[in-house]
């Protein structure tokens, strides 16, 4: 037994030692295998590894938002998904086509036609709903792809629209704000690293700099309340004169910043491919007009400071018709003597050419630079000309009468907002300006956008008396009586101009241009707002149809901005 | 000098059995994340939606419209507001 069970225990110790010697063999193979593999060789393993559960996602940034000055959003990007296909790879043509039409609001028709295309890569629908890819991820169709994309709204349809612009499909800003602070708004692409299981599961394993990026956002000088009340009274005003359209501007004259842009008849930049690209044009900076009467606030200020003429000066309006070369001037009213701040409280055409012809073409034509008149005003919206101011030296004495009371030179409304903003500010000439902060994805402060600081171009001694002579053109007296606002003092200029007609290369004789541009309270001016009525029907005169516009806004966005009618008010006790 | 080699086997395979259930851990907590993000990402666009409706219903325009169609009211004319003059307080 002893014996029996010796030898069998070493039987077993031996095939024991074999076992584990063959295992031994086994795993210093497999480790030198393993060794040659990781160390000894070059065989692109780690990479193929890599390749197959390892993946770098690009991400695009999502654009970042815009707000009016009170963080009311005017533009957000949402992620949204676009259905592609590729033809080719679809077997079930006619299925596929009824099972993608109302999930992406077309009709199967249509979806099949895209869908028999011989092509390797069409799109079914871009930026649909993502409601979309979940109807996708429980039905996949081979051939049929979702990617992400971003979109953008536009929640307040379309209220300064223009000065707002719009974005492409590709997310890229394509007219105004969008455009000229794209890049910002637009923010840089960030990159996901993550790591897939066996049957392509994500796994998280970090993001280069956050989850999601997003570009910088944009708080616009912008005041939505303001640019309501403009957008109203101008449509009223659009509808009650018959004009074409009409541009109306609320700026803070202190600053620069505008504080409403309206462009009526506007646009809906969510939907603004239905419209021609006409109806997107920025007039307020890609017009320019004659600006009319409104100019001779410039020669009453050239006349002022060159002393050619002081507040006690007399001149004769020569009743109402004046002939001047081969030309006749006439006035709306006949005027015979005036005194010097009656020739622009009733805006005599004739006598603003004699006080021209006096000041001289080239005084006149540095006055003109120097309210900024045929120059950018350097404005954050793209696409501003600089209008049309000719050289003083090419004048002829008719000319420079045309130009005494604003025709034969074209600037922009935008301009006459700026040059109203010097006599507002006291001969302080600002830049103004849309943009006014930029903030994070959560809307804090990042910084404040900066602008050149006011520059002055006249002395506050000669603008003081400017002023007490436009204050006269808003009296009962004046071609502003319709712009009254009783409890405030306000000053300003009527204009009415001949649209130069440029197929027959002459002023026409039915299309006028009515504008009034003013500011308030004289005191300490709270905005300068400029109305214009493009070819108005009911009246031409900017004293008939623009001026009761000016003082229904002025009525209602002062108070707004803190300044109320001097009245009598209510003590308590 | 086995109660060594075996002593030496033991905490090896205890070192790699810890670091199994780590990488285990870290798939599992990727796995986690991933799901989160995902709502994240879900509530994210949720309320994107839903800031651009009350945006949209609560614009001044809307206000507008509503005010003077459905309520019948109208902007206060200047010569209906009272200025109040508050002594300062003593």
């Amino acid at each position: 037994m002893t014996g029996w069970s010796t030898s069998m225990a070493e039987s077993v110790r031996r095939r024991l030692r074999l076992v584990t010697a063959i295992v031994a063999a086994c795993f210093v193979v497999v480790a030198g295998r393993a060794f040659t593999l990781a160390f000894l060789t070059d065989t692109g393993l780690v990479d193929r590894v890599r390749r197959q559960q390892g993946d770098v996602i690009e991400l695009a940034p999502r654009r970042g938002k815009i707000l009016d000055r009170n963080g009311t959003l005017l533009a957000l990007s949402r992620r949204m998904v676009s259905v592609s296909a590729h033809p080719r790879k679809v077997v079930d043509k006619v299925g596929t086509a009824r099972f993608l039409a109302p999930l992406v609001g077309q009709s199967p028709a249509e979806v099949l036609r895209e869908l028999r295309k011989e092509k390797s890569f069409v799109w079914i629908a871009r930026q649909v709903p993502p409601s979309v890819r979940d109807a996708l991820d429980a039905h996949p169709i081979e051939g049929v792809a979702v990617v992400s994309e971003y979109k953008r709204f536009y929640p307040q349809g379309s209220m300064a629209s223009q000065a707002l612009g719009f974005v492409g499909l590709d997310g890229v800003g394509l007219e105004g704000i969008e455009l000229s602070y794209d890049a910002m708004l637009r923010g840089k692409p960030s990159t996901l690293v993550i790591t897939r299981d066996g049957v392509g599961n994500v796994i998280y394993d970090h993001v280069s700099d956050a989850y999601e990026s997003e570009g910088e956002g944009l708080v616009l000088s912008i005041d939505l309340n303001v640019q309501s009340l403009l957008d109203q009274k101008l449509n009223e005003g659009i509808k009650s004169s018959g004009a074409r359209r009409g541009w109306a501007m609320a700026m803070d004259p202190a600053t620069g910043e505008i504080l409403a842009w309206s462009v009526q008849p506007a646009f809906d930049p969510n939907a603004f491919r239905q419209l021609p690209a006409e109806r997107w044009k920025n007039h307020p900076i890609t017009d320019a007009l004659d600006p009319g009467s409104t100019l001779k606030a410039v020669l009453l200020t050239a006349a002022l400071e060159t002393g050619t003429f002081n507040e006690r000066a007399r001149l004769f309006c020569e009743n109402g018709e004046y002939k001047f070369y081969d030309r006749v001037i006439h006035d709306f009213k006949k005027y015979g003597e005036l005194s010097f701040p009656q020739v622009f409280q009733l805006s005599s055409n004739i006598c603003a050419a004699k006080i021209g012809l006096k000041v001289g073409a080239k005084t006149l034509y540095e006055f003109i630079h120097k309210f900024g008149l045929g120059e950018r005003t350097g404005i954050d919206l793209p696409g501003e000309i600089r209008g049309l101011v000719s050289s003083y030296r090419s004048w002829t004495p008719v000319d420079l009468a045309n130009i005494s009371y604003g025709q034969g030179l074209a600037v922009t409304p935008i301009q006459m907002v700026a040059a109203f903003a010097v006599f507002a500010n006291g001969g302080l000439s600002v830049q103004p300006h849309v943009g006014k902060r930029v903030t994070d994805g959560r809307d804090r402060l990042l910084r404040e956008i900066e602008f050149p600081a006011p520059r002055r171009v006249l002395p506050a001694e000669l603008i003081a008396r400017v002023n007490r002579i436009l204050e006269t053109v808003i009296t009962p007296e004046g071609t502003g009586r319709m712009a009254v606002l009783e409890g405030y003092r306000l000053a300003g200029k009527t204009g009415t101009a001949q649209k130069f007609d440029p197929e027959t290369g002459l002023y026409s004789k039915d299309d006028y241009v009515a504008s009034f541009v003013g500011f308030g309270p004289v005191d300490a001016p709270r905005a300068v707002v400029l109305v214009m009525l493009d070819e108005p029907q009911k009246s031409i005169y900017g004293g008939v149809v623009a001026a009761p516009l000016f003082r229904d806004i002025m009525s209602e966005l002062l108070p707004y901005l803190g300044a109320y009618p001097e009245m009598p008010g209510v003590r308590l006790s | 000098m086995r109660t060594r080699l075996a002593g030496l086997i033991l905490v090896n395979a205890l070192l790699l059995l810890g670091y199994v259930w780590c990488r285990l851990q870290t798939y599992d907590i990727g796995y986690d994340i991933s799901r989160t993000l995902e709502s994240l990402d879900r509530a994210q666009e949720m309320n994107a939606r839903l800031k651009l409706e009350h945006t949209s219903l609560t614009s001044p325009q809307r206000l507008r419209q509503v005010a003077e169609e459905r309520l019948g009211l109208v902007p206060l004319a200047p010569s209906q507001r009272v200025i109040v003059e508050v002594p300062p307080p003593k």
